[in-house]
């Protein structure tokens, strides 16, 4: 075995020291730069503070978008913008404030998770705290299926004897309108009886789905569409819900061939009024397809509305637009508006009385 | 399948023959699409000459896009003269549910005809 002088052995272990350290800095240089790459804001001397390695979003009290739109849009724009980039490392979403949630509401919350679930496939969400949950709310979501994104494998304690069911969702990332067939008979079926004039509504339901994949997205990552419904007991109230996380209908239709016509037929001077381009998309069937023969969509979205006398409603939410129809003891009336929150994706809506 | 073949006169169940789900127009939306019923059921029987009756009932239901390309796509694809698709098509149904759609179906197939293959008879 070699041996070393004593200022040799001593000239060993100070390099070894300085190498270390050379090592440690070099690794923290490594951690800083991937930091910033990013996004995550770095506290005083180069650390992370605990305020930034975790993002915690509280949901609104009232999940429903025609009392608490802006809370709701405020919401599904939040964890949009957290599924889109770098994952933190730590996100939590307190659902424990929810107190009411509607289908609408509960199927854009269930949409936002998923995809979060499909850009971070290795970060997935868990659920945390269910038993403090609201009740009612931890039922419905149940219901629809949420507690499956959330890789929950307790039981999740259901409510009986309740006046509102909320469907289990399906959703797609291929066109697929069979499964849509397959949704109304083994789902919706099951829970209302008497659905009116239920051929038409499968076919409406299954044209909104092809209208999704054909038209709805650009460029994103994520492209599906996902589709659920509810039924209210004591009101009769059934709903069925469309909804896609695409561009929206006041983009889409600006680009078509045939706009300028369009516009000039239904005299749309003012661009920002995204219910008169949903309105316009709905009085000529227009799509992005080219084919004389194609653009039927909301064509048959309408026909399923026309098809039935019960009173209810058909609507389309889409960006900052609102525009449908309305039936109440015969009488039809539009329904259209335009909102300060931006809602980035169509919901189609059709609600009727049985 | 159980096609009905009486004399010159083909009877197919759209539901029991083909699918209770079918949907869309092309093998992109799915195996019971529009196309494929045209071109197993319809095409060649009236390229024919053949009467082909179709019946409506028992499908969950129909979108636009299955009824446009099975039967509007005989005129606008495969080029049958729209005189000879409807003397030989007859589209029925029995349920209340299912007679709109021959209505639409025989506008699908009128509309067609504006978008024939040029050069077609």
């Amino acid at each position: 075995m070699k041996r070393f002088s004593p200022g040799r052995k001593d000239y060993l272990a100070k390099h070894a020291v300085w190498s270390f350290r050379q090592g440690q800095r070099h690794k923290e240089w490594k951690r800083t730069q991937r930091r910033r790459q990013s996004g995550v804001r770095l506290g005083t001397k180069g650390k992370l503070t605990a305020s930034d390695q975790e993002v915690s979003i509280v949901c609104p009290d009232v999940l429903d978008l025609d009392s608490n739109r802006t809370e709701c849009v405020k919401l599904v724009n939040r964890l949009r913008g957290a599924s889109s980039g770098q994952p933190p490392a730590r996100f939590f979403v307190d659902f424990k404030s929810i107190r009411e949630v509607t289908v609408p509401g509960a199927l854009l919350l269930a949409a936002e998770l998923q995809r979060w679930n499909i850009m971070h496939p290795t970060a997935k969400l868990k659920a945390v705290d269910v038993v403090e949950w609201d009740p009612t709310v931890r039922s419905l979501l149940a219901q629809m299926g949420f507690f499956d994104l959330l890789d929950v494998t307790d039981e999740i304690p259901m409510l009986t004897h309740t006046e509102k069911i909320y469907i289990p969702f399906t959703s797609r990332a291929k066109r697929n309108p069979q499964a849509a067939h397959e949704w109304v008979d083994n789902n919706l079926k099951n829970v209302v009886d008497g659905i009116p004039m239920s051929v038409q509504l499968v076919g409406a339901i299954s044209e909104a789905v092809i209208n999704v994949m054909e038209h709805a997205y650009k460029k994103q990552r994520v492209r599906r569409w996902w589709l659920s419904g509810g039924f209210d007991s004591s009101s009769k109230k059934v709903r069925v819900i469309v909804w896609d996380q695409g561009i929206g209908i006041p983009e889409r239709i600006k680009t078509h061939d045939s706009w300028g016509k369009l516009a000039r037929i239904l005299k749309i001077f003012d661009l920002t009024n995204h219910a008169k381009l949903i309105e316009a998309a709905f009085a000529v069937g227009k799509t992005s397809s080219q084919k004389p023969y194609k653009g039927k969509g909301l064509s048959d979205v309408k026909m399923y509305f026309e098809s039935i006398n019960n009173d209810g409603m058909l609507r389309v939410l889409s960006r900052r637009g609102e525009f449908g129809y309305r039936r109440k003891n015969g009488h039809v009336g539009k329904i259209s508006d335009n909102h300060l929150s931006d809602l980035h994706g169509t919901l189609i809506e059709w609600e009727f009385v049985l | 399948m159980s096609v009905a073949h009486q004399d010159m006169t083909t009877k197919v169940s759209i539901a029991k023959d083909f699918s209770r789900y079918p949907a869309g127009r092309t093998d992109s939306d799915g195996p019971y699409n529009g196309q494929k019923f045209r071109r197993k059921f319809l095409v060649e029987p009236l390229k024919k000459g053949r009467q082909v009756t179709v019946v409506l009932d028992d499908a969950s239901g129909y979108g636009s896009s299955f009824l446009e390309e099975a039967f509007g796509g005989l005129v606008r694809t495969e080029g049958i003269p729209l005189e000879d698709v409807k003397r030989l098509l007859h589209v029925v149904a029995h349920g209340a549910e299912y007679k709109p759609y021959i209505t639409l179906i025989n506008l699908y197939i009128e509309s067609a005809e504006a978008c024939r293959p040029i050069g077609a008879s």
